[in-house]
Order: structure tokens, then C-alpha cells, then sequence
């Protein structure tokens, strides 16, 4: 009995040493940022304009259509903004685009030395906090001046499930991310699987998946799954999606997925891993 | 000359060092291809024409684009490598060669880009017949060539000017950044420029980035007229000429600030 009381509070040390540590990147991450207020509204400004960007173009080609399979311009609009803050979310996990040259340089080994997860220590240190942050602000303050602009009202338990999927959709392609990116210690830095890596570069998320063909809308939402960053939220926000459960659930498990073949990978990865400094 | 041949000859053999990370590329390349064919292919289900654009014209379009953005992800980095030169001292060292640090690095791009041409030009036609695109005639194909390195010219020097911001501060991302999405607007890699509303169109054309993606990819997709081609590849010229004086005057007026770090 007492064993099982002394690990159950191990475990909570554990957690509460990884918590602090997280505490402290964020508070380090945070004066940094203190430091260049110039900088963070610039960064904000640059969000509006990439999410202007998606706003005008569905308004250019709304010039010349009247709906898209069954969407509306002001649909696409929040999609357009759904896509930007996902991206913007996906910031939490900024640490995985480095571990293909930290392990190059042998930059592991710093984490390797330390009494905490070396996963968590690289991701916390690496983590842009101050993206996030301008992601969520900004795509908030865009969703409100949408809605508003066009008449149109949410129901809040909507809303919720909506920013709920997108969060949950977020993590998994940053997981999958994860995944590719720790490749790197079986098949070096140039694999040919780093374009992954890059995903938002290709603005996919812009397009509403559901009105392709079935065979590639489940493409992109089961394998590159996009459209659980923008499209299915955008969907559950306006009432249009009847399988909200089933869709969570499955951002769900994809998510779960992703996370244990990432863990996995690690524990093999780094049996793998030797020092470039010896 | 000579001494810049020698550059080329060196930035050639890095670029084929790198070519399984270029090849890598291309693995989303037919799925972000295949999705825009898709989306614009509902689209053009309502309606025939979009800005001039037929749906194959609009394909071939985006064709030159994606491949246009493959060739020239190397220049994207131009302005960190001069950052990173002036923060780090590096510059210095450059400084102390009898080469002249803008034209090495120019060099050194001109080599990148036309290994990646060289590779993606079979690509782009092969993906226009397999998609049973119209391909463009040899003029087009030269005058899609010719434009091409003068649109990477224009990159080049808005990134090198980016770069020498470092002179006189150390954060110059968040500007680039925003500078970039800008350039997004209006350089036609979005959408067509034609499709955007007028004023979009019209602040186009008085600023230098619609060299960038939409005169090539236009000329490539037989939007331009072979007379339009020649006259946007004199405005390719012009703004050229322009951003080269103005990243000189601004390289040259930094190196007065420059102070070399570590010596």
C-alpha cells in the first residue's frame, strides 16, 4: 500500500517537475517577447494580411459564383481564418523543425543530460508562445468582426465543438509532423518526407475538402487530415455537420495515434542517435 | 568573370548534393496540384471564364506557379544568409576577398535556380500532357525561360534588401514576414492578379512583385499574347534595374554602420 502511495506521488513529482519546467520556458518566452512589443505587432499585422489574403480570394471568385457545393462567402471566410489559427496553434510543437538539425549538430545530447523527458525539455524550449497567442488574439478578434459584419449568430455549444476540433486537429498534424521529423534519425536531414514539415506553405487548408470527390475529401481528412484544421469546424460552427461525435472522435483517435507511433519512434530514435561531438 | 563562374560552379555542385531534399519536394506537389484542379474544376462548373481564365489556362497557371515556387525556395533564404553575415562577422570576411559579396551571392542563386529549372521544366510539361493541358509554343516556352530568371532577379533583390535591413536592426523577421505576405497579394501566386478586384490590379502594377509569379506563370499558361510577353518582360527589366540600385544603395550605406563582430 505504501509502495503504491510512494510511486503514485513519484509520478506527481514527475509531473509537477515537467509543469514547472513548462512554467518557466513560457515566463522566459514571454520577457523575451517583452523585449520586441514592436516586433509582436508587426507579427499581428502579418496575420491579418495572410488571413485577408484567403478572405479575398474566396471574395474574388464569389464575383463570379454565387455558392460553393453548399457553401456560403461569409462560410468560407471563417474558414479562411479557421486555417490561419490552426497553423498559428501548430507553433506549440515549433520544436519538431528543429530536431532534424539538432540531431545533426548533436544538439541532443543537452537534453539527454537533463532529469526531465528530452522530448518535452526540446519542445518547451522551442515552443513560440508568442504565435500562438498571436494566432488565437487576432483569428478572435477577425471571427467576431466576421459574424458581426454579416448578421450571422453561432449557438455557443457550437462554437465550443468548432475551436474544440480545430485544437484536437491541430495537435494531430503537428504529431504528424513529430512523426516525419524524427525520421531524421534513420534517414538523415534531406528526406525527402521534410516537405511534410512545411505543410501550411501549400495553403491547403484554405479549400473546403468536402466539396472534392469522396475518395480525396477522405484523403485529406483521414491521411493528411486539413480538413479537421478548417473545413469540418467551419461546418460544426454553422450547424451544418450531423456527425459531430463521429468526427471528434476521430481527430480523436487519429490524434492518439500519432501521438504513440511519435512515442515510439523517439524511444527508437534516440537508441540510434550518436553525438556528432562524441 | 571569372571568379563568379567559379562561384556557380560550386553553388551547382551544393544544389546537387541537395537534390534528394529538391526531389522531396515534388511528393506534395501532385496532391496540392490535384486539389486545386479539384476546387477549381466545382468552380468553373458555374461558370466558364474567371478573370480571362479558362479552367485549363487556370491549371496551367497554378502548373507554372507551384513549380516556380519549387525552383526558387533557395532565394527565400537570401536575406538570412546576409543577416546572419552581418550579425555573425561573417561579412567581414567576405569583405577582405577581391569578389563582390552581392554579385557571389547572385551567382551562387543564378547556379541554384538553373539546376532546379533544368529539373522542373520536363516536369511542368510532362504534368501539362499527362493533365492533357495545352502546352505553349517554343516562343512562350522561351519568353516563360527568359522571364523566369528575371522574376528570380526581383526575388533576389527584395530578399538582399530584406538582408541588409540587419545593418541597422537585429529583428528584421516579423518585418520580412509581413513584407512576404504582402508580396503574396500581389505577385499572382495566390490567384491570377486578373482575378482579383481592380484595385487590387491596379495597386499591381505600380509595385514590383507581379514579376515575381504571375508575368511567367501568365506567359507559361498562354494568357500573355507573345506582344503582352515582351512587354512584361520589359517591366521585368525595370524593376530589376530598380531593386539592384536600391540594394546596392542600401548595402552600401549599411557597410558605413557595419561593425564586424569578433575582430
Amino acid at each position: 500500500m505504501s509502495d503504491l502511495r510512494e510511486e503514485k506521488s513519484a509520478r506527481m513529482n514527475k509531473v509537477l517537475k515537467h509543469l514547472f519546467l513548462l512554467k518557466s520556458f513560457i515566463i522566459l518566452t514571454w520577457k523575451h517577447q517583452e523585449e520586441y512589443r514592436k516586433e509582436f505587432f508587426i507579427a499581428v499585422a502579418d496575420f491579418c494580411v495572410i488571413t485577408l489574403l484567403s478572405i479575398l480570394f474566396w471574395q474574388s471568385i464569389f464575383g463570379y459564383i454565387k455558392v460553393l457545393g453548399d457553401w456560403k462567402l461569409y462560410e468560407l471566410i471563417v474558414l479562411s481564418i479557421f486555417g490561419s489559427v490552426s497553423w498559428t496553434i501548430g507553433n506549440l510543437f515549433a520544436g519538431f523543425l528543429f530536431i532534424p538539425l539538432k540531431v545533426a549538430k548533436g544538439d541532443i545530447d543537452k537534453y539527454m543530460s537533463r532529469p526531465v523527458n528530452p522530448l518535452f525539455a526540446l519542445l518547451a524550449e522551442e515552443m513560440q508562445l508568442d504565435e500562438v497567442l498571436k494566432g488565437i488574439i487576432t483569428g478572435g478578434i477577425l471571427l467576431v468582426a466576421t459574424l458581426s459584419t454579416f448578421g450571422i449568430s453561432v449557438s455557443i455549444s457550437n462554437l465550443i465543438l468548432s475551436l474544440g476540433l480545430l485544437l484536437v486537429g491541430s495537435f494531430a498534424i503537428s504529431m504528424i509532423k513529430g512523426v516525419v521529423s524524427l525520421l531524421c534519425f534513420w534517414v538523415g536531414t534531406a528526406s525527402f518526407l521534410n516537405t511534410i514539415l512545411f505543410l501550411e506553405d501549400y495553403g491547403l487548408e484554405r479549400y473546403p475538402v468536402d466539396v472534392l470527390p469522396i475518395r480525396v475529401a477522405s484523403f485529406f481528412t483521414y491521411i493528411i487530415p486539413i480538413g479537421i484544421l478548417s473545413t469540418f469546424p467551419a461546418r460544426i460552427l454553422f450547424g451544418k455537420e450531423s456527425n459531430v461525435s463521429i468526427i471528434f472522435l476521430m481527430a480523436i483517435a487519429l490524434m492518439v495515434f500519432w501521438v504513440f507511433l511519435l512515442s515510439q519512434m523517439w524511444r527508437r530514435g534516440v537508441k540510434r542517435y550518436d553525438s556528432a561531438g562524441g | 568573370m571569372r571568379k563568379y563562374l567559379s562561384v556557380m560552379r560550386i553553388a551547382w555542385g551544393v544544389a546537387r548534393e541537395h537534390a534528394v531534399d529538391f526531389f522531396g519536394r515534388f511528393l506534395i506537389f501532385p496532391i496540392s496540384i490535384l486539389l486545386l484542379y479539384l476546387i477549381w474544376n466545382v468552380v468553373f462548373s458555374f461558370t466558364p471564364d474567371i478573370g480571362g481564365f479558362s479552367m485549363k489556362t487556370m491549371i496551367n497557371y497554378y502548373l507554372a506557379v507551384s513549380l516556380m515556387i519549387l525552383s526558387y525556395r533557395r532565394f527565400w533564404a537570401i536575406h538570412y544568409n546576409v543577416f546572419s553575415d552581418i550579425n555573425e562577422g561573417n561579412l567581414s570576411i567576405y569583405l577582405a576577398r577581391p569578389i563582390d559579396y552581392q554579385f557571389q551571392w547572385l551567382a551562387r542563386m543564378v547556379a541554384t535556380l538553373s539546376i532546379n529549372v533544368l529539373f522542373t521544366l520536363p516536369v511542368l510539361v510532362i504534368s501539362s500532357f499527362l493533365m492533357q493541358l495545352p502546352l505553349p509554343n517554343l516562343m512562350s516556352l522561351l519568353l516563360f525561360f527568359i522571364s523566369i530568371y528575371l522574376s528570380a532577379a526581383v526575388l533576389f533583390f527584395i530578399q538582399f534588401c530584406i538582408g541588409t535591413l540587419s545593418f541597422w536592426t537585429e529583428r528584421i523577421f516579423a518585418t520580412r514576414d509581413l513584407l512576404l505576405n504582402i508580396q503574396s497579394l500581389f505577385s499572382g501566386a495566390i490567384v491570377p492578379l486578373a482575378v482579383f478586384p481592380s484595385i487590387v490590379q491596379e495597386i499591381s502594377n505600380y509595385l514590383p512583385f507581379r514579376s515575381i509569379y504571375f508575368v511567367p506563370a501568365s506567359i507559361y499558361a498562354g494568357y500573355f499574347s507573345n506582344i503582352e510577353a515582351l512587354y512584361n518582360l520589359g517591366i521585368q527589366v525595370f524593376w530589376v534595374f530598380c531593386l539592384f540600385v536600391l540594394s546596392r544603395s542600401f548595402f552600401n550605406k549599411g557597410l558605413v554602420k557595419f561593425d564586424a563582430k569578433g575582430g
